[in-house]
Parts: structure tokens; C-alpha cells; sequence
């Protein structure tokens, strides 16, 4: 089966599985003290009921007053503040709900708002994510080599952690603020944080709704805003950072599979005219597909030795390329360059072959008729 | 006769050369006329020099060439002293240019996009909470003045204290998520993990004790990503699949042009957003008693993953626990929409999440490319000067400017195989290979999946068309 469909499918099956298991867990944490609140509330309810004498059908027209009443308890939700703080909660697709359109055209504007502004959004927070990114793999370039090191390079390993310590720190800032303004305890200030931030946005804790903050306390609404919208954008860079590229794993499988599918085509007309080098076509072909699956991880080791001694390894390596070019299309076998029985040009045995066997299945695929038309030409 | 013809040709390859190079030369040819020092020696001032002539002064298809070695001048206008050519530089001091282009040439792409991006973004939020404002405050006003009336007037019918009236409120608030049944039985809790790990979150139930909450965060950091890459694979699954449909069709239909466009794409993927929203719209309407507008709404704001919880499904007749049909069908719904969204995000949107970073990709290869072309000229120049010197020289002088340093660079550039040795073969190749591993590093550091494949992939096009530039000369 193709990769992507495995990949795919193990994807599903994963997130099933998360499910699932995330659905007991749940269960077995929350079930027993819904219950018991359940119990206790309707216990109270009834004592209620009885010192009022209120009926079932009073008691309902109560209750629906006091819920309608609950968001504007809150505060005016709707004039330029709150507008604003609901514009975000959309385009973000946090969604708290704490303000809800009630007119139809509120909720028809609400939902051509979001069609143009959720795309805007995620782009606008991956392309600032991906600046962050940049600039803090250049600040700590510029770090290590201050400090000396041999190796200045920034590894993803570096990125990662630093990645994760400024989330990790974005919320606590967070978590601090909020418990003090809204008076929360730090876990639930910390809790609210990581809700939002992750766009999750349940709603059951929402900021700038007490005392009517939104419209006395403008300082704290900025910071609100600011800090919702500086927090994601943290996120977003180390979503940016992370997950983005195997968002595009998928598509970039297909497009190395056309490559293939072409190269191979073009080759296998093209190889027919030059006669019996068909064969050796193909076996460079499939030593470089060969490489491509197999070998990345020689690749990876050999290139940063490389990097440092580039201009003295490559003739020396070019040559033993080329030996093993006449080699490899002469099929003959070479003590110091055995072919592997699959035609894999990994050679285990200098550090450097790698970046070689790169050179050189990058090279067989053009220039090798090249260096076959080349030496036709010096006839 | 082989020589004239090679200097025609030289030239081809040049003009060919550097138009495979783009814009992004320019830019950074620029970039390299404003940032040399003009303390610089001569070998190095030249360079920079030839390395902008040759990009700029090509792709504008010029073929005179400064004939004589420019001596760097002590003052910063050093670009003077190639007038046309580096006439549209930014740091001419003839430059007239306003500042904003000069500041806009000089700026990364990336940059500025994100610059517009965050601009874009602010002016969409204030317009939003202004529409916003207008179409609800009049409302809110009116509705909040009703129910304090009502309020009032309940609480005057039954005779309950103020006192009481809080207590009562408390305790209708707490009873809120009790109303709509149990919510944290196992039906109920996949709801919820459904409503975490794809950010919908209702909070229609949300996680009552502090275990729960804990658990809940760590449940969505792990859950989100494997969320956001299932949804996204198995959409790019259903565009292929979706391709593949709408090929067969089209040669079915005996079309001509079978290939299927962009548009086709984005206008099936389009299509099928609506179809799933009213889908589900018809069936919410008819199962929660909702109007079709306040169905359509509800599926809307949950398949962008908003999830408001004014409209929640579920919630009545404690459907969860006695209706598991309509639980599942509601559990694959949601799974369902959110895949074709994430399908036609994946075709429209996901390109230009990785914008930037193709961008990155692209300067990196960039400079790697002039660094090593820099590199392979120091080892050409030292074979020239070895001896071979005058021949190969004026081969390349050919398409080019004159000098030693010109010629190496415009030669290790385009392979003068057939005027020089045979080590000259090797140095193409050495340029060639240097640029893969100069490419390698630094897009390697971006990534640590198999994608070094397809950087190198831009890569290997550039030689493909060296290739075909290698063949024609060969049939000389």
C-alpha cells in the first residue's frame, strides 16, 4: 500500500483509539461528582421550591429568566469592547460562547465573519510564528557563538526546548494575571489560559466578565486582548515549529511519487535510444529511490562533518564518484566500492560517502548521459 | 569558429542561467551591493561586483559588459562606477527612490507578508466588533431591560427576598448542565473528548473537578496535533481521491483537456462544505427541534471548530443515554464535516501556512548557491593561475565581463569543459555538489522528517536544466 494510505490509516485508527480511551477516563474522573452535585442541586431546588410553594412550571419560567439574564449579568457584551472580544473569540475559533449572537442577522454576519477571518487568522499566526521562529534560530546562532562554542549551528532539538519553555512560560504570565484580576486560583487562572490558547475555549472560565470590566477597566481589556492574541501566536510558532510539517507530510509523498513516475518514464524512453545503458539506468534509478528511503540517516550524520571540510572533500570524493560511476555502469565490483546486492550505494565505510552517494545519485540522474554523450563527443 | 560559437553560446547560458535565478537574485545582488565594504581588497570587490553584473545586468538582457576591472572606490557610493547596471540598486546614491519602495526592495518577502498579515488582521478585528456592535447592542439593551423587568416581576409574584433570589439563581446555575441529562457517562465523555481534541469546546459539560481539568490539558496536548495531522492526511487523501474521480469522469465524458484545474478542485471542495452544512442542518433541524437557520448555524459554528454552546446537540430528551443511533450519527457527523473542511482547507489554505518557510527555503539555496559559486571561483581562479590562463580566459570572457575573476565565476558557473582540462568537468561537478550540500544543511535544520527529498528536488531541476544546456553544447 502506498505510504500515505498506511500513514493515513494509522492516523484514524489512532485517533480513535484516543477516543476511546480519553472517553474513560473522563468517565471514571468526572462521572461519580456529577452525581453528587446533581443530587445536592436538586435537593436545594426542592427546599426552594417548597419555602416559595412554587410549582414545577413557575419554578421552569424562573429559571428561564435567570439563564437569559446570566450574560448580561456579566456586563454589556455587546458594545465596542465586547465586540471586539467577541470578533477575536470567532476568528480564532476559540468560541467561549460566555456572548452569543441573538438576532439572525448577528448570526448570518457571524458566520461570513468567520468564513474570511479564520483562514486570515491562521495564516496571519503561522506567518508570524514562522518570523518568531527565524529570528530566535538567529538569536541563538548569534548566542553560541558568543559564548564560544565549537558547533554554532542550531539544532531542532534547541528550537524544540525553546519552544516549549516560552509556552510553558506564556501561560504562567497568563495564569499570574488572570488570578489576580479575576480572582481565580492560580490552577484555574492556568487552566483558563491553556483553554484558550489551545482555542478549546469551553467557556466555563472567561475573562473581562466581572464588574463590567469591559466597559471600566480598559487597561486590563487591552491586555486581555493583547495577551490572547500574543499567547497564540506563541503557540503558533511552535505549532509552526512541529506539527506543521507533517500537516503537509501527505502532499509531499504525492509530489515525490509524480517525480518518480516522471523521471522513470522520461528515462525508460530516453533509455531505449542509448542502447544497453537501459539497464544501467534503471539500477541507478533504483539506487537512488534506494537512497532516498534508506539512506537519509547516513545523510543526516555525514553532513555536519561535512560542512566543515567541503572544499577539501569534494575533488578527493568526486573522483571516487566518478571510479564508481565507470564502475557502477560497467558492472563490474570494486573492493573498495562494493555494490550492494540491491544496488544501494550506501557505503558504510567512509563518513564521508554519504554526501557522495548524494553527489552522486543527484548527478546519475543528468549527468549521466551526460558523461555519456561527453565521451561520444571526444571520439 | 569553435570559439565564436562557444562565446555566443556562453552567452545563452548566462542569460539562461540567471533567469533560472529570478528576482530573488536581484534582490539579493542588492542586498550584496549594499552590504560590501568598501575597505574590501580588490579580489573581493570585483567579486561582489561580477556576481551583481552577472545576475542583474543578464536577466535585464544586456550584453555589454564593463571591459576593465573596477577599482572600488573609498566612498559609499561604490556602485557608480557601474551606472546602468547597478542604476536600480537601492543604495545608488543617484537613487530618487521614495523610501517606502526602498525599505519594501530591501525587506524580506517574508517580512512584509506578515507585516500585511498582522495589518490585515487588526483592521478585520475593529471592523468586525464595529458590525457587530450595530447589529446587537440595540438588542441586547432591549432584551436586558425585558428580563430585569421580568425579573422583577417574578420575584414580586412568588414574594422572594433578595437574599433568596441569589441563592435561587445560584443554584439554577449550577443545575444548568444537570438539565440536559447526564453528561459524563461514556457517551457523554467521548462528546466531550470529541469537543476537546478538535477545539470545538462547546463547555456544555466541562470538567468539574481539578483531576478532570488536569487530565483535560494534557489530554488536548497531546490530542490536538494528532487531530490536526489526522484531519489534514485524510483530507489530502480525499482531494487525490477526489482528483482521480473527476479525471475518470472527464475522460468518461470524452473531454479533451482531462487534466483536472485548480478551480475544479476548489469548486468541488466548495460544493461539498455546503452539502455536508446543510446536510446536517436538515437532520439537527429535524431531531432538536431547531429551525433550519438555527440548524445551519449550529453546524457552521461547529465545524470552524468555534463552538459557541448557545446551540449544542444532544442535549434534550437525554438523547445520550437513550438515543445511540443518534449519538453515533452525531459523533460521525462532526468527524465527517470536520474532514471535508479540513479537506478544502488542506486544498486552499494549508499552501500558504508553509509561505514563509518555502520562502526561507528558497533564500538559504540562494545563498548557498552564491557562496558556493564564491568558493568553486577560488579554486578556479588558483587553476588559472596555475597556467592555463589565457585560453580559458577568453572562452570566457565570451558571453561575459572581461578579467580573471568575471571569467572564473561566469565559467565555474557554466562549465567550460570542452576549453579546459579535464579537471574542469570536475570543478562543475564541484560547484554542482557543493550547492547540494550547502542546500542540505540549512533546510535540514528545518526539518527532521524524509523533506530533505524534496528540498533538494528544486535543486536537482536547476541541473536537469543545466542538463539540457550541457546537451545542446555537445551537439556543437
Amino acid at each position: 500500500m502506498k505510504r500515505q494510505n498506511v500513514r493515513t490509516l494509522s492516523l484514524i485508527i489512532c485517533t480513535f483509539t484516543y477516543l476511546l480511551v480519553g472517553a474513560a477516563v473522563f468517565d471514571a474522573l468526572e462521572s461519580k461528582k456529577e452525581k453528587t452535585q446533581k443530587k445536592k442541586v436538586y435537593d436545594r431546588k426542592q427546599e426552594l421550591m417548597n419555602t416559595y410553594n412554587l410549582s414545577q412550571f413557575n419554578f421552569d419560567e424562573l429559571e428561564r429568566v435567570v439563564l437569559q439574564l446570566k450574560p448580561h449579568k456579566a456586563g454589556v457584551q455587546w458594545k465596542f469592547a465586547g465586540s471586539f472580544y467577541f470578533a477575536i473569540t470567532v476568528i480564532t475559533t476559540i468560541g467561549y460562547g460566555h456572548a452569543a449572537p441573538s438576532t439572525d442577522g448577528g448570526k448570518v454576519f457571524c458566520m461570513l465573519y468567520a468564513l474570511l477571518g479564520i483562514p486570515l487568522t491562521l495564516v496571519m499566526f503561522q506567518s508570524l510564528g514562522e518570523r518568531i521562529n527565524t529570528l530566535v534560530r538567529y538569536l541563538l546562532h548569534r548566542l553560541k557563538k558568543c559564548l564560544g562554542m565549537r558547533r554554532t549551528e542550531v539544532s531542532m532539538v534547541n528550537m524544540v526546548a525553546i519552544g516549549f519553555i516560552s509556552c510553558m512560560s506564556t501561560l504562567c504570565i497568563g495564569a499570574l494575571s488572570f488570578s489576580f484580576f479575576e480572582g481565580w486560583s492560580f490552577f484555574h487562572a492556568y487552566y483558563y489560559c491553556f483553554i484558550t490558547l489551545t482555542t478549546i475555549g469551553f467557556g466555563d472560565y472567561v475573562a473581562l466578565q466581572k464588574d463590567h470590566a469591559l466597559q471600566t477597566n480598559p487597561k486590563y481589556v487591552a491586555f486581555c486582548f493583547i495577551y490572547i492574541l500574543t499567547g497564540l501566536t506563541v503557540i503558533g510558532a511552535f505549532l509552526n515549529l512541529v506539527v506543521l510539517r507533517f500537516m503537509t507530510m501527505n502532499a509531499e509523498d504525492e509530489k515525490r511519487d509524480a517525480e518518480q513516475r516522471a523521471l522513470l518514464s522520461r528515462n525508460g524512453q530516453a533509455g531505449g535510444g542509448v542502447g544497453g545503458t537501459g539497464r544501467g539506468l534503471r539500477n541507478v534509478y533504483a539506487e537512488v529511490l534506494h537512497f532516498q528511503s534508506m539512506c537519509s540517516c547516513l545523510w543526516y550524520k555525514s553532513r555536519e562533518k561535512l560542512q566543515y571540510s567541503i572544499p577539501m572533500i569534494i575533488p578527493r570524493d568526486l573522483s571516487t564518484s566518478d571510479t564508481y560511476m565507470e564502475q557502477g555502469e560497467a558492472f563490474s565490483s570494486d573492493p573498495l566500492h562494493p555494490l550492494h546486492s540491491n544496488g544501494c550505494i550506501c557505503s558504510m565505510h567512509h563518513p564521508h560517502s554519504a554526501i557522495s552517494s548524494v553527489s552522486t545519485g543527484l548527478h546519475s540522474l543528468t549527468p549521466y548521459r551526460l558523461r555519456h554523450s561527453k565521451r561520444r563527443s571526444s571520439i | 569558429m569553435a570559439l565564436r560559437a562557444g562565446r555566443t553560446w556562453f552567452g545563452q547560458v548566462l542569460r539562461r542561467v540567471s533567469r533560472l535565478q529570478g528576482s530573488w537574485s536581484r534582490r539579493s545582488s542588492s542586498l550584496l551591493c549594499l552590504s560590501a565594504n568598501p575597505e574590501q581588497d580588490l579580489g573581493t570587490c570585483y567579486r561582489d561586483h561580477t556576481l551583481s553584473n552577472l545576475h542583474y545586468c543578464s536577466s535585464v538582457q544586456r550584453t555589454h559588459r564593463h571591459q576593465h576591472a573596477p577599482v572600488c572606490p573609498s566612498s559609499s557610493s561604490r556602485c557608480q562606477r557601474f551606472p546602468d547596471c547597478c542604476a536600480a540598486f537601492p543604495g545608488d546614491t543617484r537613487g530618487h527612490e521614495p523610501l517606502t519602495r526602498r525599505i519594501l526592495v530591501v525587506m524580506k518577502r517574508q517580512n512584509v507578508r506578515t507585516l500585511s498579515l498582522i495589518i490585515c488582521t487588526f483592521t478585520y478585528l475593529l471592523v468586525g466588533a464595529a458590525v457587530f456592535d450595530a447589529l446587537e447592542s440595540d438588542f441586547e439593551m432591549r432584551e436586558k431591560e425585558q428580563l430585569e423587568a421580568e425579573e422583577k416581576r417574578l420575584q414580586g409574584k412568588y414574594n422572594i427576598s433578595e437574599d433568596d433570589y441569589r441563592k435561587l439563581e445560584t443554584i439554577i446555575m449550577e443545575a444548568e448542565p444537570h438539565r440536559a441529562g447526564v453528561q459524563w457517562k461514556f457517551a457523554g465523555s467521548f462528546y466531550f473528548a470529541i469537543t476537546v481534541i478538535t477545539t470545538i469546546g462547546y463547555g456544555h459539560a466541562a470538567p468539574g473537578t481539578d483531576a478532570g481539568k488536569a487530565f483535560c490539558m494534557f489530554y488536548a496536548v497531546l490530542g490536538i496535533p494528532l487531530t490536526l495531522v489526522m484531519f489534514q492526511s485524510l483530507g489530502e487523501r480525499m482531494n487525490t481521491f477526489v482528483k482521480s474521480l473527476l479525471k475518470r469522469i472527464k475522460k468518461c465524458c470524452g473531454m479533451r483537456i482531462t487534466d483536472v484545474s485548480m478551480e475544479n478542485m476548489v469548486t468541488v471542495g466548495f460544493f461539498s462544505c455546503i452539502g455536508t452544512l446543510c446536510i446536517g442542518a436538515a437532520a439537527f433541524s429535524h431531531y432538536e427541534d431547531w429551525s433550519f437557520f438555527q440548524s445551519y448555524y449550529y453546524c457552521f459554528i461547529t465545524l470552524t471548530t468555534i463552538g459557541f454552546g448557545d446551540f449544542v446537540a444532544l442535549q434534550k430528551n437525554r438523547a445520550l443515554q437513550r438515543r445511540p443511533l443518534y449519538v453515533a450519527f452525531s459523533f460521525m457527523y462532526i468527524l465527517v464535516g470536520l474532514t471535508v473542511i479540513g479537506a478544502f482547507l488542506n486544498l486552499v489554505v494549508l499552501r500558504f501556512l508553509t509561505m514563509n518557510s518555502e520562502d526561507e527555503r528558497r533564500d538559504a539555496e540562494e545563498r548557498a548557491s552564491l557562496a558556493g559559486n564564491r568558493n568553486s571561483m577560488i579554486i578556479h581562479i588558483q587553476e588559472e593561475t596555475l597556467g592555463r590562463g589565457g585560453g580559458a580566459r577568453r572562452s570566457c570572457g565570451g558571453g561575459m565581463g572581461g578579467g580573471i575573476g568575471g571569467g572564473g565565476m561566469g565559467c565555474a558557473f557554466s562549465h567550460q569543459n570542452s576549453f579546459s582540462s579535464q579537471l574542469n568537468p570536475h570543478q562543475y561537478f564541484h560547484s554542482v555538489s557543493y550547492r547540494i550540500e550547502e542546500i542540505s544543511p540549512s533546510t535540514l535544520k528545518n526539518s527532521f522528517f524524509p523533506s530533505p527529498i524534496s528540498s533538494v528536488s528544486p535543486g536537482l531541476h536547476s541541473f536537469t536544466d543545466n542538463h539540457r544546456l550541457m546537451k545542446r553544447r555537445k551537439s556543437i
